[in-house]
């Protein structure tokens, strides 16, 4: 499951990384296309930080 | 529950709270997206003149990466700055305006197929009484060209417009003149004289 949700995490942040830097956007979009690919980018960096902390969580149950 | 967790989530909202005032907020239109460089507005005056013995002066216009590009004006055309745009021109002279600017040509579209099938039916239904005059495929400079030009009535006056589509590796150059019908035989020579001079500067 853990697997499956970093894979996901960091599709997006892949995707979001495209649009920004490689994507050629149309003319009078560029706001939209700020917007969306620095909200995936946010979304896909939160994501992969909890489920880094939720790791390191169990871990430390799984010491005690 | 986690507090790092916790935390990484309060973050994210606020993060997305920010990015939402930043991308919609009341001044997002000066951040986003291409700006006027002001070095684009000054021209260096060149030292040839035309057949009318009119002096020229030379626009860099450096405002979107990747697509600079340098077109000689006459000085007498007056640029209207309060109107410009990032990468592009405004001028006006005599009876007639010409501007310049930068298209975005869709990627799963060329540019010929996107003058005939978008621009065109677009200046069709705007114009009144539109009419194709002539439509050729040139050259300017080694660039493939289109120009299309057309008629059309603005307040009782028969306007002529003549289009240049200029392709670049990035976006399209779109070099429009108009002007009285009457009055373009006239200026047909300087016309030529700015579109020729039109180059990309980083190709």
């Amino acid at each position: 499951m853990r697997q499956i949700f970093l894979f996901i995490s960091l599709a997006v942040l892949g995707f979001g990384l495209y649009l920004r830097l490689f994507y050629d956007v149309p003319d009078s979009q560029e706001k939209i296309n700020f917007f969306v690919s620095w909200f995936l980018m946010i979304i896909a960096l939160s994501s992969l930080l909890i489920n880094l902390f939720w790791d390191t969580k169990k871990k430390r149950m799984d010491g005690e | 529950m986690n507090r790092k967790v916790v935390i990484v989530f309060i973050l994210t909202l606020i993060a997305l709270g920010f990015l939402t005032f930043y991308s919609f907020g009341p001044s997002s239109i000066t951040r986003i997206g291409p700006q006027i460089n002001p070095e684009s507005l000054k021209p260096v005056k060149a030292d040839a003149t035309d057949l009318n013995n009119l002096s020229f002066g030379v626009y860099h216009n450096k405002d979107i990466a990747e697509n600079f590009y340098a077109v000689r004006v006459p000085q007498s055309w007056q640029i209207q700055s309060t109107m410009s745009h990032p990468g592009g021109y405004d001028f006006v002279y005599n009876r007639g305006t010409a501007t310049i600017e930068l298209m975005d040509v869709p990627d799963n579209s060329t540019l010929e197929l996107f003058v005939l099938s978008q621009e065109e039916p677009r200046l069709k239904s705007l114009l009144p009484d539109y009419k194709r005059i002539d439509y050729q495929k040139i050259k300017v400079n080694g660039y493939d060209a289109y120009q299309l030009s057309i008629l059309s009535d603005a307040n009782c006056i028969r306007n002529e417009s003549i289009k240049t589509y200029i392709m670049g590796s990035d976006r399209t150059a779109v070099i429009t003149y108009s002007l009285p019908q009457d009055m373009v035989a006239s200026l047909q020579n300087t016309f030529n004289l700015v579109t020729n001079s039109f180059h990309w500067e980083n190709i």
